[in-house]
């Protein structure tokens, strides 16, 4: 049973390879993608015109966008934003943005820092980056610990990952049935405490094997190595369907866990202080890429494809998990514009770690009460 | 390209070399008086303990003058007192990575021996499977170990693999090195006697290989750990590889680093362990170093020199 598995993921695994030196051949393709794009965005200092040229290069003929028709800044301000991970559909609306010309109008040139391992809050807080990629998760952690980042938009709305089994795991009906069985996880500090809350809210002991597996976890769980995982359901979730690998969710809000914002954007308290208007500007043209995003997934998707061809090879899983989000409502807030933060939304999911005892101080002493959640988030950055 | 009789001496020193002085110092170490032994003491241990203190000294007090916060580079006092705070933990996850390295270390010196004498007995196996061993020192780790997590889940298993790859050449390596620099006179001598071939392995050419054995040894021991830690890395329930994963998640770069600490602690005891066993397995190694030498010196025991001579072996076996 295990060694026919193990014999079909090794096809999976040669298949994988034979893609990474598809990919590879991409590369010079991909090169000159990208140095059409430096163009493009340089070019405005020159003349008018250049956004319609900057969108064909990167979205391929797409409809007039957002900032398609304004003429650009003369001099732009570069502005660098870390990515947390490869690029995926939590980072489409800063390519659409980039893409339709929102950022080179409003006087930035994006450049897109990409995950090298490093954590996008230190880095940030550090000056390595303006902008990062980071988690509700790791921001309350970092936050009391004394990084000093600050949240200024929530990229997603609402928790976007979920307890995953094999869908035919029949004896697991319900978290309770996880006692006793084999996470495979991340090694992020909130894993367990939110799986021990969620399994006892289901009536069961909490009790369960910890492997830190990382980008292996999914393939751990489909091949039976490990039973259960916690996947980005618009993601992992979909690719997961595509590869016809059915699995089965329980919702963490189903078992009384707060709603979190999941991936939210960062920045540094030295930015707020000393660039807020940059901060702003930043924040106003990220804003309409993913609002157009949230209004336009289809297109968008292609953007985001277009971008980086050799890093999303998977058509279907982008436009799909892209599409997932608009239509799931994870884009917009309450309002109707991306980004917004609720600060008591944002408290009380960091109240829920703080009280799973996880949260520390900066001399690594867990904090005796609770900290002012608020300290930690900025929501009048965004366009009013 | 290969490992050719021409590149013999620079590969690994072969027992006929001259001894280096390094050796030679502490063979003298050992047999002499209380008070060399406390020269010598001054001598070797002094300037490096001298040197690591000023360098301690100098990063806390960057620390604290300047304000680092510590997240980004805690200062040493922390990184102890944090350290042996959670010692507890920390000794928990080291069991762990040294069952590991202890476990993939005991495989890697009985097959890498078994292959050498293999090589050494016939030219087939030698064309064969030498350019195969150094082929897999080219493999970038980075990349297979996540595959192996694959192959094999995430037991200890994979760990061990890792540290077999990392530790299997050099060792290897020492000892084909080894059985090639036999002294032929004593080859001849023994053959003459009516020696066969196995009689000539067993008599000579093992024993005189054994410090070139030793050599690789060192080198691949220091290798070990770290082998393990990456593998963890990539997946695993324990160890101090997840440990520095789980600390760095925490914002906790002084438990990362004291994990490091640990790490380079084990690594050298097991190296200076080497010399220990060295010593007790083949006592004429330091009788003839003692024999040969003329004063200590001030140099160290020799692991820059190796490690060297194991880069240079690398860049000559055609990287």
């Amino acid at each position: 049973m295990k060694r026919t598995s193990r014999g079909r993921w090794l096809v999976g695994v040669l298949a994988a390879l034979a893609l990474v030196a598809a990919a590879c051949g991409d590369d010079d393709d991909d090169t000159t993608g990208a140095d059409t794009g430096t163009d493009a965005t340089a070019a405005p200092a020159t003349g008018g015109g250049t956004t319609a040229a900057s969108t064909d290069a990167a979205g391929g003929g797409i409809a007039a966008g957002p900032c398609a028709d304004t003429p650009a800044a003369t001099e732009l301000t570069t502005v660098k934003l870390q990515l947390d991970w490869t690029p995926n559909t939590n980072h489409t609306g800063f390519f659409v943005a980039d893409a339709l010309g929102c950022y080179a109008q409003a006087g930035i040139k994006l450049e897109i820092l990409p995950y090298s391992g490093g954590n996008a809050d230190e880095i940030v807080a550090s000056g390595q980056a303006d902008f990062g990629i980071s988690f509700h998760n790791s921001i309350s952690l970092a936050g009391p610990a004394g990084v000093p980042i600050v949240a200024v938009a929530a990229i997603l709305q609402k928790t976007a990952e979920a307890i995953a089994v094999k869908a035919d795991r029949d004896e697991i009906a319900s978290p309770k049935d996880l006692d006793g069985l084999t996470y495979a996880g991340f090694g992020g500090p909130q894993e367990v405490p939110v799986l021990t809350a969620i399994i006892q809210a289901d009536g069961g002991e909490g009790e369960f094997e910890v492997a830190t597996l990382n980008t292996s976890a999914y393939e751990a769980v489909y091949n039976g190595d490990a039973d259960f995982t916690i996947p980005f359901t618009l993601w992992e979730g979909i690719e997961a369907t595509l590869n016809n690998e059915p699995v089965k969710y329980f919702e963490y809000s189903d078992y009384g866990l707060p709603n979190q914002y999941s991936v939210m954007l960062v920045t540094s308290q030295d930015n707020i202080a000393g660039k807020a208007d940059l901060v702003k500007t930043f924040l106003a043209a990220s804003q309409k890429g993913w609002d157009y995003a949230a209004a336009n997934p289809q297109e968008a998707g292609q953007i985001l494809l277009d971008a980086n061809p050799s890093e999303l090879t998977n058509v279907e899983l982008v436009l799909q998990s892209a599409q997932a989000m608009a239509d799931g409502g994870y884009l917009l807030g309450p309002g109707g514009h991306w980004g917004e933060i609720d600060p008591a939304v944002f408290s009380a999911y960091s109240q829920f770690l703080f009280e799973a005892g996880i949260i520390s101080d900066a001399d690594g002493n867990a904090l005796d009460a609770a900290p002012d959640w608020t300290l930690y988030i900025n929501n009048t950055l965004l366009p009013a | 390209m290969s490992l050719d009789h021409a590149d013999r001496t620079t590969v690994l020193t072969s027992p006929a070399s001259p001894p280096t002085p390094e050796m030679a110092s502490r063979a003298g170490m050992k047999a002499s008086g209380v008070r060399r032994a406390l020269r010598h003491g001054v001598v070797e241990v002094l300037p490096p303990l001298v040197l690591f203190a000023a360098l301690i000294a100098v990063w806390q007090i960057y620390v604290d003058t300047q304000n680092v916060r510590p997240t980004t580079l805690p200062s040493p006092s922390r990184v102890v007192e944090q350290g042996w705070r959670f010692h507890d933990t920390i000794w928990g996850h080291t069991k762990v990575t040294m069952k590991e390295v202890a476990i993939g270390f005991s495989f890697s010196v009985l097959f890498g021996t078994l292959v050498a004498i293999a090589i050494d007995f016939s030219g087939t196996v030698r064309r064969s499977l030498l350019p195969l061993l150094v082929a897999s020192q080219t493999l970038p780790i980075v990349a297979i170990a996540p595959l192996m997590i694959l192959w094999f889940g995430f037991g200890i298993e994979p760990k061990i693999y890792v540290v077999i790859l990392v530790t299997f050449f050099p060792i290897t390596v020492g000892w084909v090195e080894g059985f090639r620099g036999t002294e032929a006179e004593a080859m001849s001598l023994l053959r003459s006697m009516g020696a066969n071939r196995w009689k000539v392995f067993r008599y000579v050419r093992f024993p005189s290989a054994l410090p070139s054995f030793f050599l690789g040894f060192r080198i691949a021991i220091t290798y070990s750990v770290v082998g393990a830690i990456f593998a963890e890395y990539v997946g695993a329930k324990k160890g101090l590889g997840i440990f520095m994963q789980t600390s760095k998640n925490s914002f906790r770069t002084d438990l990362v680093l004291a994990a490091v600490v640990v790490t380079a602690v084990v690594s050298i005891t097991l190296f200076m362990l080497t010399f220990v066993a060295q010593r007790l397995l083949i006592p004429w190694w330091a009788a003839s170093r003692k024999q040969l030498t003329a004063q200590p010196t001030s140099s160290s025991d020799g692991a820059p020199g190796i490690l060297s001579q194991w880069w240079s072996s690398r860049t000559r076996t055609g990287e």
